[in-house]
């Protein structure tokens, strides 16, 4: 059988961007992988598909987990990294992440080569502030927290 | 392993509502409205349990059982109430009416004794994403529970009360054969 296999990572991602929440508090910088823009003008940013810095934004990463090893699932943990141009701005974005899981049910979630079914995502623990450095001279406020989520192990119809 | 049916494992947790006993349940696509009330936020574990124990029948010259009868059976939904109004209270404890709203200042009592009768009410399990074909509604109805919650409420300096609330599904003489205990509906397409 030709089955295929889901990326959780790309999953959750995607889901967060089609939500309004987050979509109102970091308009599309969502990542695995922080964007922040070295290049200064605008041009240059947009050929980068960088985000503009200072801005709200949202790292997702994978952070391990306890793997499902009886039942097609995947579960995994996710270290998501709010961003801001203040700890108040990032939380802005930590509100809105908060928003999304409060009223989420199973959802189908459309992949560039699948759709995937997302069963839940859980926030795991509180929010920390950090200051995270960006190149030695320039940082940004951050707010991390970790969610679990579950996501069926293969694409569905 | 096979990846065939994702939606069949359900997760997640459902809304409670509940409503006069024998409240025509809504239609699956339909939220639940009119005399359907929202019970309040749960916390934990929601449970639909099915109990009976088999009466076995044997003879002399077997080994296992050669007949078995299920003499009683009785359906139990538990869950733990967090949202705890007087409103709410008093739906786990007797009725709704034994709530005094008063005055001077604004005011509303629960009187605790519970009485010799039990009030019943139509009970739905309803969850918006949880049919096990595809992303749709599915619920649990029972249209003759009864309350035999029997909680105990705690108060701590870092945690929070609640009611464990068990309703037992009562017989309901007006359903149709085999629905007598309540019934579960799923959406397919």
């Amino acid at each position: 059988m030709n089955i295929t296999i889901i990326d959780p990572t790309a999953v959750v991602i995607t889901y967060l961007l089609t939500t309004l929440p987050l979509q109102q508090a970091c308009a599309g910088c969502i990542a695995a992988k922080q964007k922040f823009a070295l290049p200064t003008d605008a041009a240059s940013r947009q050929a980068a598909d960088s985000w503009p810095f200072p801005s709200r934004a949202l790292r997702v990463q994978n952070a391990g987990g306890v793997p499902d090893i009886d039942t097609s699932r995947q579960v995994i943990d996710l270290t998501i990294t709010a961003f801001g141009s203040s700890q108040a701005d990032a939380m802005l974005v930590y509100r809105a992440v908060g928003t999304v899981l409060r009223t989420m049910t199973r959802v189908r979630v459309e992949l560039p080569d699948a759709a995937a079914l997302l069963y839940s995502l859980i926030m795991i623990n509180a929010p920390t502030f950090d200051f995270e450095f960006l190149s030695d001279q320039v940082g940004i406020d951050t707010v991390t927290f970790t969610v679990r989520a579950t996501i069926a192990e293969c694409a569905i119809p | 392993m096979s990846c065939a049916e994702p939606y069949a494992q359900i997760t997640g947790t459902s809304r409670i509502y509940l409503a006069p006993v024998r409240e025509t349940p809504p239609a699956v696509n339909v939220s639940p409205v009119g005399n359907w009330v929202l019970l309040g936020e749960t916390d934990g574990e929601q449970t639909v349990e099915f109990a009976g124990a088999p009466t076995y029948f044997r003879v002399n010259e077997r080994t296992g059982p050669v007949k078995a009868i299920r003499p009683e059976e009785t359906v139990t939904v538990s869950f733990t109430l967090v949202e705890l109004t007087h409103e709410n209270y008093a739906r786990i404890l007797h009725a709704l009416s034994k709530v005094n709203t008063l005055s001077s200042p604004d005011r509303k009592e629960l009187p605790f004794q519970r009485g010799f009768c039990y009030t019943e009410y139509a009970l739905l399990m309803h969850g918006t994403a949880d049919s096990p074909y595809g992303l749709f509604p599915s619920y649990n109805y029972f249209p003759r529970v009864i309350s035999v919650s029997e909680p105990t409420v705690t108060r701590s300096k870092d945690g929070r009360a609640s009611l464990a609330c068990q309703f037992v599904v009562m017989i309901d003489y007006n359903a149709a054969d085999g629905y007598e205990l309540g019934y579960a509906v799923a959406q397919t397409n």
